[in-house]
């Protein structure tokens, strides 16, 4: 589950930028990310909405619209060639191999009048030339365990947990090294959602495939990923493994979003939450953009830090003043303060 | 009867048969019953499908059930003259998941709330600023000629729950109130909800798939499959002790962090 | 609003129609001050080709066709604006009546409309001024008849989209009657798209008033585009301007119309934007 840490990584970012126009403006959805996932690791991407997450993931697709949107700054290193710079035609030959995608909504990117056979073949035949479609049609739909039959099927004679799993067949189709899911189950029902999740992982262990899981639910991630990204407006802003980040997170904010996900009350009856609210991308912040809300903000806070690994933990590593200036911190400290 | 034991909404063997495109009847809810007490909380829990959203449209006297009686404050809605209805209807207000798509978008927070007050002349600028004080949007007055689309997707949520509580409600029917919400941010909506409740002894029936939202917030649940109630209790007892096996099985496919 | 017309103003060839229409509307007004002929005076200049004096020539009785081309767009502008609002008020309270109501009224309404979408509407408009005797306005009532389907489809549609949409049901739960919801909570939100149609209207309803006029059916006292090129088509091989002018005019405005109203379509459908 672990990857090889010392492997090539399939993808890496560095110092991502991405900005894009918004009714005549420039906004910037991705500040400042860097991202690095290798050969069969599983990786979350946590966020909440405008943390910049879902276009950082598109961006390693090339699916952020080039007409609207642009790299300001960084690079995206895919299986060692540097596609930062990438028009329209060349992402066309390589996207979905080595990195293929899933969605959210899977009816908005079936083909509705499509049988799903066919939309299963088409993604074959793309990247397998000469390959007896049929049978591999067959086995791909044998791997996301639907019944062959299905494929005579139509999307919309399907509920919402088949049609992830025909999305997670086509991406299939592709052989990708890499799969980033994003919010694959977010629309889904929780037993169905669990359901998915399993068959993510029996398929990763399989095909040796990496993935990257983008999402808001911290418990969908904690229970899925061994390293874990989280971002906030715009910025990643902690990472590490599973048991760093989300069993001694040294971010205010990730603490913080970890104990509003467990719906829990303290002592006087409230619940635990962040006060504020999320920023809106368009609005510029000096500095750490989570100062208002930091129950810790100081001083030093109006520019923002850079990472600080954290002492005694492999690859755990913070951008906090707070942390920089008090590197041994318990989760009590700041759960007092705020 | 004493006034004291009238329970504020009483619904009795409500069913609901839907036809779908094909044809084929869908039973949405088949013979449900349940009471909501004054300045109680209940979390009607479920998945997709289970007909939760249905009785609670049916609750609010939006949807009329194909049998059954809906009771509140003890007169039986259903046989009361459209007016009388749509006067005693007034009780119950609705929050709704999707606080954009609650929202006229052509409208700006001072007619949306206006609009909320309607008769009661209470539709002042200072009235309805100090009851958006009250919802967390400080200073009300600054919010009053914003259009929703300007607001974030928290202040929206604040803005919808601040609409319900316009003609005093009795009851507050919140279908998924928090699915749209995110994160850091859901903890601050219940704990504006549970302040309302301290103030106004409003009662709440929350519909919500999340069980952990459920645990927390009500004291009573219902979980609801495919149109029935299978199990009801104390929050608390339901949901660490459950007893039907559609329970346990929503509870276990929660994924959970390991935390030390 | 500023939006809109900053998008509107993306797109090329409906800007284009824009400024034509509104170049016609300060020209109809202004004529009278840089032409210095009335329309309808007769003088001795009789069937003069474009000159300096008479730019776009005058008639068999002498009178300038440029003048008359300008009081022209009165008419013909009259006609369209006064047919376009008349069929969209029509069909705007059918149509919305028919999506809100839903069941057995909105299948009967429709069926209705479809009865006068599947007439030959030139042919009805000419039989129905025939029996009724011509005259401006029942030239626009004839027009808005007709016209009325096109906007009370659009705006079933958009009702039938809004009125599931959770503000109507919150708006509901507040005590109001259903007649205020539709007239003040849906339709003001279903009108965007039925602004296009309407653009479109006004163009086929100025079509429409000078194929009757070209048959002598509309008002015999107002110059209109159809009646010059009525009174032209005798002289189509001695006097081409009598008929090219009016004719070019009528094609210009109907294309700029249609040209307007696809840009208000594709301004106003979101989807558009993706292109």
């Amino acid at each position: 589950m672990n990857g090889d840490q010392r492997a090539t990584p399939i993808v890496k970012v560095e110092g991502l930028r991405i900005s894009y126009l918004r009714g005549g403006n420039a906004v910037t959805a991705v500040k400042e990310a860097s991202l690095a996932i290798r050969p069969g690791e599983a990786v979350g991407l946590v966020g909440e909405s405008g943390s910049g997450k879902s276009t950082l993931a598109r961006s390693l697709l090339g699916l952020n619209p080039q007409s609207r949107s642009q790299i300001d700054a960084g690079s995206i290193v895919i299986a060692g060639t540097d596609v930062t710079r990438y028009g329209p035609s060349q992402w066309e030959k390589i996207r979905g191999r080595p990195v293929a995608m899933i969605f959210q909504d899977p009816l908005t990117y079936l083909n509705p009048v499509m049988r799903i056979g066919r939309q299963i073949a088409e993604s074959v035949r793309r990247h397998d030339r000469g390959a007896d479609v049929r049978a591999r049609v067959a086995e791909l739909l044998r791997l996301v365990k639907l019944p062959e039959a299905i494929a005579r099927a139509y999307p919309h004679e399907l509920s919402g947990g088949m049609r992830q799993r025909v999305l997670i067949a086509i991406a299939l189709g592709c052989r990708p090294k890499l799969l980033i899911a994003d919010e694959p189950t977010t629309a889904l029902d929780v037993t169905t959602q669990a359901e998915i999740m399993a068959l993510l992982a029996e398929l990763r262990e399989r095909l040796g495939m990496a993935m990257l899981l983008i999402s808001h639910d911290l418990g969908l991630v904690g229970s899925a990923c061994s390293r874990i990204y989280v971002m906030y407006a715009g910025y990643v802003i902690e990472n590490g493994s599973n048991g760093d980040v989300f069993i001694r997170p040294a971010h205010p904010y990730t603490k913080g979003l970890l104990l509003s996900a467990e719906v829990k009350r303290n002592a006087d009856g409230r619940f635990v939450t962040i006060g504020g609210d999320v920023p809106n991308p368009a609005t510029i912040v000096e500095g750490c953009p989570f100062r208002p809300r930091c129950p810790v903000a100081m001083d030093e806070c109006g520019t923002m830090p850079a990472f600080t690994p954290i002492p005694n933990r492999a690859a755990h590593e913070v951008r906090c003043w707070y942390v920089e200036r008090h590197p041994v911190i318990q989760a009590e400290e700041i759960h007092a303060a705020s | 009867m004493p006034q004291a034991e009238v329970p504020l909404l009483e619904l009795r063997g409500v069913v609901k048969t839907f036809r779908n495109a094909a044809g084929t009847p869908v039973h949405a809810v088949k013979d449900i019953s349940l009471t909501v007490g004054r300045g109680e909380i209940i979390a009607l829990v479920g998945e997709s499908g289970s007909g939760k959203s249905t009785l609670g449209r049916i609750a609010l006297g939006l949807i009329r059930p194909d049998k059954g009686e809906i009771r509140l404050n003890g007169r039986p809605l259903t046989e009361l003259s459209p007016q009388a209805f749509r006067d005693a209807r007034i009780a119950m207000q609705p929050i709704f998941q999707d606080a954009t798509a609650s929202l006229n978008p052509r409208r700006t927070v001072r007619e949306l709330m206006r609009q909320a007050f309607g008769r009661s002349g209470r539709g002042s600028d200072a009235g309805i600023a100090a009851l958006l004080d009250s919802v967390g949007l400080r200073p009300g007055s600054e919010y009053l000629p914003r259009l929703p689309h300007e607001l974030s997707g928290g202040q929206r949520q604040r803005l919808a729950i601040a609409r319900a509580l316009a003609i005093e409600p009795q009851l507050i029917i919140a279908d998924e109130p928090l699915s749209g919400a995110d994160v850091s941010i859901r903890g601050q909506v219940l704990n504006l909800l549970l302040d309302i409740k301290d103030a106004r002894n409003v009662a709440y029936l929350m519909i919500t798939h999340d069980i952990a939202v459920a645990r927390a917030f009500a004291d009573r649940v219902l979980v609801m499959m495919q149109g029935e109630i299978v199990e009801e209790g104390p929050s608390g007892e339901v949901l660490s002790n459950p007893r039907h096996d559609y329970t346990r099985r929503l509870i276990a496919a929660v994924p959970v962090l390991a935390r030390a | 609003m500023h939006e809109f017309w900053l998008k509107f103003a993306g797109h090329r060839f409906g800007l284009a129609g824009l400024v034509f229409i509104v170049a016609l509307i300060v020209l109809a007004v202004i004529y009278p001050f840089i032409v210095p002929y009335d329309p309808a005076a007769i003088s001795n200049d009789i069937m003069m080709g474009p000159s300096a004096r008479h730019w776009l020539g005058t008639d068999d009785l002498g009178r300038d066709v440029f003048a008359g081309m300008c009081q022209g767009i009165q008419v013909s502008l009259t006609v369209g604006f006064a047919a376009a609002l008349a069929s969209s008020v029509l069909g705007i309270l059918i149509g919305s009546v028919a999506g809100f109501a839903g069941g057995r009224t909105d299948l009967g309404l429709m069926r209705f409309s479809e009865m006068f979408q599947v007439m030959p509407s030139f042919i009805l408009a000419a039989v129905i001024v025939a029996i009724a005797g011509p005259g401006l306005a029942r030239v626009v009532a004839v027009i808005a008849i007709l016209a009325w389907p096109q906007v009370a489809r659009v705006i079933r549609g958009e009702v039938l989209r809004i009125r599931q949409l959770e503000f109507v049901d919150a708006v509901r739960c507040l005590g109001y009657r259903e007649g205020a919801i539709l007239f003040h909570e849906v339709i003001p939100n279903a009108l965007p798209p039925v602004l296009a149609v309407g653009t479109l209207i006004v163009g086929q309803a100025i079509l429409l008033e000078a194929s009757l006029s070209f048959l002598g059916l509309s008002s015999a006292d107002l110059i209109s585009w159809g009646r010059m090129l009525n009174n032209g088509q005798r002289f189509l091989f001695d006097a081409w301007w009598l008929s090219f002018f009016p004719g070019a005019a009528i094609f210009l405005t109907v294309l700029a119309f249609n040209l307007v109203g696809d840009a208000v379509g594709a301004v106003l459908n979101p989807k558009g934007e993706q292109k």
